[in-house]
């Protein structure tokens, strides 16, 4: 469906996406995964053709995009990461400009439209404007627009951030149901658990590399040597963190309001250890919580940082 | 078909937009009501361009200094004083100095006109008279700006004395006629602010992305947009003509369909012009305080809130001074001379306006 290859693209002398190469397959629910800055939404915007590369190649069914530009283009749907959408338009009027512009007319335009509305479940709405919109019901809207066009290739560039978790399950609904309709998605996502839950496959995206690919499964294989200590605890402020990297075995610690999360070896047992130096610190432990591998792990422990640090 | 498509919903959102309708419609009328009401007693109008004044030296005898004496009786009801002037006087140099708006020199060789070109409303006028007085009496005249001896040969005879030439127009333009013309200028000239946000508008809003990811070109992105934009922002001047006209009864004389024509040249320019700003400005809110001052400027210089004296050089640098002027003497001297200079002095900066957006556009990855 989708083969990138080499792909490059610097803004001035920095370089967002560093020689990129990827491919995705038909039917796929495939997943970028990568901190603030990590390049995701430059190479979904190359892929819909938004950004030219400075190299390398993008084609989508075999064709390249630069040199089929309007093919390329009808295949893709792109739901971009800001909400892109007319506030003065009705919600009816705005997916039916954007679907316009793929060469609906009449009656078929009528019905793909009205088909996009019910889909995201803004039937209803049809003839309100989007001012008058939650932030979840402007990004189904957001989606609306994206596919009513029937599109092969749908990229979602982040399409739940700062939403309700009713519509946040929606749009996942969503995105499986335009999988099993025979749609191929792309997903970018900084929420772990949205990408473990639906992507058949991940790619963990940092400095504008991909780090590693593969499935859920593949991934977490690949460090299963590692996993993750949980501790609330009370007085953070007394915690020396140096004290925890020092032990043995620790990898990482990350530090989060109450929590203080540990990455460590999986053969090593440490946990007296920890603990020790805990109430050394003079720290009052209220929870422990012992978790095997997970993607946030796999994340933690390939690029050394928080998904999201930010 | 993407270009309509465009157009039609840029047409569609400019006018849900509360800030277009104020500007654009309800801004002007109510400007116009005020100042053409308030200021319809204290305007000078019938001082300032009126009352005209033409010296006038007659050395001949019989016929022509007859009628020449006929037609100064005649048009001192149309407040044009016409002064017989010592034979030594320079009639020329009293045109310059702005004793007087015209000049005539009746000898036997014909008739030669002077007028001050700083002048040009009261200038045509007096043209407009001795035109339709030559024509009456099939006289060859000499019109000249403030050089004599360019000759210009009378074109119609039969023109009808004085009349037609609007002097007995019992029309005289009065506040609301002056503020008629001088608001609705005004917002075409406002156009410049949607202009300002015309792209970059998309791109704030993002849905520049979504445009550019459509199977669409650029250019129809453009031409959509700048279409739709010209479209809706001159039918609300349209809508402040009629308006004017059919409630305030202000007089826009005979020339309709040309005045239409000449405010869509202006409405384009102004259009262009706020476009060019969003690409020379580096922020949106950059482009659109440059455009507002601009405006401003050129409504206070071109005579939006009063007439400026037209004799002052910087009444000259504004849009609306040459769109006023036309306009006025289109539609009380009859003269529809300057017209088409004027339109094409507007389309022309129009397209130097776009083709620096153009050639930003061009440049850059989006919009
Ligand atoms: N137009 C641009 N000009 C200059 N730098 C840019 C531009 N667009 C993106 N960048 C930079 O490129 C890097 C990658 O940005 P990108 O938007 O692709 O990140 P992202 O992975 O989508 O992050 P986020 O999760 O915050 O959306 C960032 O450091 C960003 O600052
Ligand atoms: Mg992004």
């Amino acid at each position: 469906m989708l083969e990138i290859k080499q792909v490059t693209k610097k803004f001035g002398d920095f370089i967002a996406v560093d020689h990129m190469s990827l491919s995705v397959a038909e039917g796929e629910i495939f997943g970028f995964l990568g901190a603030n800055g990590a390049g995701k939404s430059t190479t979904i915007n190359m892929i819909a053709g938004l950004l030219r590369p400075n190299a390398g190649e993008i084609t989508i069914l075999g064709k390249d995009i630069t040199r089929h530009r309007q093919f390329a283009k009808r295949q893709i749907g792109i739901v971009p990461q800001e909400i892109a959408i007319y506030e003065n338009l009705t919600a009816y009027e705005n997916v039916e400009f954007f679907a316009g512009l793929y060469g609906l007319r009449g009656a078929e335009l009528r019905q793909r439209v009205e088909e996009a509305l019910e889909f995201v479940g803004l039937s209803d709405k049809r003839k309100r404007y989007p001012k008058h919109f939650s932030g979840g019901m402007k990004r189904r809207l957001n989606i609306a627009c994206a596919i009513a066009h029937r599109p092969k290739l749908i990229i979602m560039d982040e399409p739940t951030v700062g939403i309700d978790p009713q519509s946040r399950n929606d749009i996942l609904a969503a995105v499986k149901k335009l999988n099993d309709m025979g749609c191929t998605m792309i997903y970018t996502s900084h929420y772990m658990e949205e990408v473990e839950e639906i992507c058949t496959r991940i790619a963990i995206i940092d400095h504008g590399k991909i780090i590693a690919e593969g499935t859920k499964e593949q991934l977490e294989a690949m460090i299963t040597d590692t996993k993750d200590i949980w501790i609330e605890i009370r007085g953070m402020d007394q915690l020396n963190k140096q004290h925890l990297q020092d032990i043995p075995g620790v990898k990482a610690v990350q530090c989060e309001e109450n929590i203080i999360k540990i990455s460590s070896d999986i053969n090593v047992n440490h946990l007296n250890q920890i603990v020790q130096c805990l109430i050394n610190d003079g720290v009052e432990i209220r929870s422990l919580e012992d978790q095997s591998p997970n993607l946030e792990t796999v994340f933690l422990t390939l690029t050394g940082r928080n998904l999201r640090d930010s | 078909m993407n270009i309509v498509r465009i157009a039609v919903k840029e047409i569609k959102s400019d006018f849900r937009d509360a800030r277009t309708l104020f500007f654009m419609l309800l801004f002007p009328i109510v400007l116009m009501f005020i100042l053409g009401t308030a200021l319809s007693h204290a305007f000078q109008w019938t001082v300032s361009i009126g009352e005209v004044r033409v010296f006038y030296k007659d050395q001949t005898a019989g016929q022509l200094s007859a009628s020449i004496h006929a037609l100064a009786q005649e048009a001192k009801k149309a407040h044009i004083n016409f002064q017989k002037v010592p034979d030594d006087m320079n009639g020329k140099q009293a045109v310059q100095d702005g004793k007087a708006d015209g000049y005539v020199e009746i000898g036997l060789h014909g008739v030669e006109l002077y007028t001050n070109e700083h002048n040009k409303v009261k200038g045509a006028i007096v043209q407009g008279v001795m035109g339709a007085f030559v024509g009456q009496y099939q006289l060859a005249m000499a019109v000249s700006q403030g050089q004599p001896g360019s000759f210009q040969p009378n074109r119609n005879p039969h023109e009808e004395y004085i009349q037609e030439r609007s002097l007995r127009s019992k029309r005289k333009p009065g506040a609301m006629d002056y503020y008629a013309v001088a608001m609705t200028t005004m917002i075409a000239l406002y156009s410049a602010l949607p202009g300002s946000s015309l792209l970059r508008g998309e791109r704030t809003r993002k849905t520049a992305d979504r445009l550019l990811a459509a199977p669409v070109r650029k250019s129809e992105i453009f031409i959509g947009k700048l279409a739709g934009n010209i479209v809706a922002n001159f039918l609300c001047v349209a809508v402040v003509i009629l308006f004017s006209k059919l409630v305030f009864h202000a007089y826009w004389g005979r020339h309709f369909s040309l005045v239409y024509l000449l405010l869509l040249t202006e409405v384009v320019l102004a259009i262009s012009f706020g476009l060019g700003m969003s690409y020379l400005a580096r922020t949106e809110g950059a482009a659109r305080t440059i455009a507002m001052v601009i405006i401003q400027l050129a409504s206070f210089f071109g005579g939006a809130y009063f007439p400026i004296d037209e004799t002052k050089w910087f009444a000259h640098l504004s849009p609306l001074s040459w769109m006023n002027e036309t306009i006025f003497k289109m539609v009380y001297a009859n003269d529809v001379s300057s017209v088409v200079p004027t339109m094409f002095l507007n389309v022309g900066l129009a397209a130097l306006f776009l083709l620096i957006a153009v050639a930003s556009v061009a440049r850059r990855e989006g919009l």
